[in-house]
């Protein structure tokens, strides 16, 4: 498959470019748009017409994140007294704010069902994991009590992804866990399908700080072991990010000086991006065979990709003279929606993954334009 | 030549061509960089890079002297971007760059060498336009300034709240005070310098807030921390970060200059800073005193962090760079307040 440069379209090539991306399954991309941090705002693109239609209240909106069936939106957005997760129809049609027990609340991450959401609430060394129940709106602390003092618990947690339903029982013998530990995951309730997420704890005393990779559920919280990177030393996780098909755990680490991506699949752990230039934001394509993430490689911030088994990367949106970043594949990976700010302003773009041929997408070139989101093809939940 | 022996030369005493730099505002015009907050430092027949709006013929300027620049094109970022060459022998000294009518000065700053060891004078929050002391903040400032000249600097930091409010007639007026200063000065902007969130008053006079630059075989890295925070991994900042922070890795020291440092900045940049290679030290304001040796500012890896006193409040900090490690000097309050 031929990988061409960026570069803008004629009109003609333009015009059949955007009918094949409107055509595309999942035709809208959710982002976030305008200059001024304090008033950017969540809006809808709409792939077929062009039309962007504003649905988040426009105060800082953060990241959108779709649902899987594509029918609501969840993101951060500022509220008086700090910052709330927003859920809105993918529509605009309704929305608000969830009740928080907490003022600051950030990265909302959707369960596979849709039933739930999970994000990192408080600030400080009270920064935890919670989950909220979408029909009962009651939020749950996960994570378990702490029992006795620990210096290595997680002084904070953030940026929750969840995990497939049964996988964390799959990560029991790869983590190296004991029947002892292994019960303070999974609970006495001889549940087989526990739902987890992985969160990364920021641990250590000032001065000393360092991340791990946690997982956690209702009843506890364990860090995987430095045993399961390749070196050994202390190095900082960030990012985590399991396959949607439950078939590797993506995240990026310093291993090895630079930061890269590393997966632990079925063939272990190991650095799929392996680059002295720094790799990070790995976002994986819905079929789980490729992960799309950032690199300095091209001397730019540039998009590549790299495919799970063969560690094949190829370029996807990488240019010398302007930035690339924030991908997000469509439902069926044939394309690539990122931002760019090769005219001047960040501005949404999108990459045909078969021919290497680029479209802009902005609705209002103006607006600097954040985050894509494709919305996922499926039916409602 | 060492910092000093060029102070003595006189040579960064010439006047640029014309008092008004930029627009009538005092904003920048068609040179966006380098410019008064963000200077080029290039030796003769090396080179530095110039941003503009518009391509134009690009001149260095001092007094009577003027330095005609052959100058390589490139379109980036909406930008016109120009690689300029210093022909060889250019007298080394301060010049204001010219171009298409537009006069940005104490943009450049010309070298026959770098010394090995100089000192830093950092000078932080000077707050023009508060009326925080009976005498007026840009006049203390003046003060700051004649001290950094008279010192032998390398050159001069000032990380961030240069004004009170951020508005445009402060920046003018604070642009107003360093016309004085002889050295090289780099700024940054501080959480007073953003007035109305949005509106870009800070980039309007001096550019974007993210830069690097090299003195000799050191490497500083400027940055705002408050953009890190809600654009980590959203805007264009984290990404250009980590590419700043690539190009002075190979530098002997590697150093940041931001208005604070918080836990609560976005991590990417946190991660790029201080974490995956960590800085070696950070000049930063906004604690209006000089901050304890042992006190743990950045709780990753083992940047120092280093500040100083307001200038407000009629104090600077000499930082000595040289082999070793970079040794800051005690406070000094160089100007009256009341």
């Amino acid at each position: 498959m031929a990988t061409k440069p960026l570069c803008y379209n004629p009109p003609m090539l333009a015009s059949i470019l955007i009918a094949a991306l409107a055509a595309a399954p999942g035709g809208q991309i959710a982002y976030t748009a305008g200059l001024d941090p304090d008033r950017r705002q969540v809006r809808v693109l709409d792939l077929a017409s062009g039309e962007s239609r504003a649905v988040g209240p426009g105060q800082r909106d953060g990241a959108p994140r779709w649902s899987r069936h594509g029918l609501w939106l969840a993101f951060e957005t500022a509220t008086p007294g700090g910052q709330g997760i927003y859920l809105v129809r993918g529509d605009g049609s309704s929305g608000g704010l969830l009740p928080h027990a907490s003022p600051w609340n950030e990265s909302p991450a959707w369960s596979a069902d849709g039933t739930r959401i999970a994000y990192s609430a408080g600030s400080g060394p009270g920064r935890g994991i919670v989950v909220v129940d979408l029909d009962t709106r009651i939020e749950t602390r996960w994570g378990g009590a702490p029992t006795e003092p620990d210096p290595l618990r997680p002084t904070g947690m953030l940026l929750p992804a969840w995990l497939p339903d049964g996988a964390l029982q799959r990560l029991v013998e790869p983590l190296g866990m004991d029947k002892e530990t292994s019960a303070k995951l999974l609970g006495n309730s001889g549940e087989t399908k526990v739902p987890a997420v992985l969160a990364i704890g920021i641990a250590g005393p000032p001065g000393t700080f360092t991340t791990d990779i946690h997982a956690v559920t209702l009843h506890g919280a364990l860090p995987f072991p430095d045993s399961i990177l390749p070196s050994k030393g202390r190095y900082e996780e960030w990012n985590v990010a399991p396959s949607p098909r439950g078939n590797g755990i993506a995240f990026e680490s310093n291993d090895g000086g630079d930061r890269d991506i590393f997966v632990l699949g079925p063939r272990g752990v190991y650095d799929i991006s392996n680059h002295r230039a720094a790799d990070w934001n790995p976002v994986w394509s819905n079929g789980g065979s490729w992960l799309a993430f950032e690199s300095l490689r091209g001397g730019r911030r540039g998009i590549y990709r790299v495919h799970n088994e063969t560690d094949r990367v190829m370029p996807v949106a990488a240019s010398g003279s302007c930035e690339n970043w924030a991908p997000s594949w469509s439902p069926d990976d044939s394309w690539i929606a990122f931002v760019s700010d090769r005219s001047g302003e960040p501005n949404l773009y999108a990459v045909n993954l078969e021919d290497g041929q680029t479209v802009a997408l902005a609705a209002q070139p103006s607006l600097a334009e954040f985050a894509p989101a494709w919305r996922p093809s499926g039916a409602g939940e | 030549m060492s910092a000093r022996g060029i102070g003595l030369a006189g040579f960064w005493m010439l006047a640029a061509t014309t008092a008004l730099a930029r627009d009538a505002n005092g904003l920048l015009d068609r040179i966006v960089t380098p410019n008064s907050g963000v200077p080029a430092l290039a030796l003769d027949g090396g080179n530095f890079e110039a941003a503009c709006r518009d391509r134009a013929s690009l001149a260095l300027v001092s007094g009577d002297i003027r330095v005609v620049l052959d100058c390589a094109w490139r379109a980036e970022g909406g930008l016109q971007k120009a690689l300029c060459s210093i022909p060889p022998g250019t007298e080394p000294g301060m010049y204001a760059l010219e171009g298409g009518g537009d006069v940005n000065t104490r943009a450049v700053f010309v070298y026959r060498s770098f010394p090995g060891t100089y000192a830093v004078a950092h000078l932080t929050d000077p707050h023009v336009g508060s009326n925080a002391h009976t005498r007026p903040a840009a006049a203390i400032l003046g003060d700051i300034v004649a001290h950094a000249n008279a010192s032998g600097a390398a050159f001069v930091a000032v990380t961030g709240d240069l004004t009170e409010h951020g508005t445009a007639e402060e920046f003018k007026e604070f642009i107003g005070a360093m016309e004085a200063c002889d050295l090289p000065s780099f700024v940054t902007p501080g959480t007073n310098d953003r007035g109305t969130a949005g509106d870009r008053v800070y980039e309007q006079f001096f550019g974007p807030p993210e830069y690097a630059f090299r003195f000799g075989e050191d490497g500083y890295l400027a940055f705002d921390t408050s953009r890190t925070a809600p654009t980590d991994d959203l805007g264009p900042e984290a990404g250009i970060i980590e590419r700043l922070r690539r190009d002075i890795k190979s530098a002997r020291w590697q150093a940041g200059l931001t208005y604070r440092y918080t836990p609560a900045m976005g991590m990417r940049a946190q991660l790029a800073l201080f974490v995956d290679t960590p800085l070696d030290f950070l000049l930063f304001g906004s604690l209006h005193r000089e901050n304890a040796t042992d006190e743990v500012i950045i709780p990753w890896g083992h940047t120092l962090a280093l500040t100083g006193p307001a200038a407000l409040d009629g104090g600077l900090r000499y930082i000595d760079v040289k082999p070793g490690r970079p040794f800051p000097r005690a406070t000094e309050i160089v100007a009256p307040v009341e």
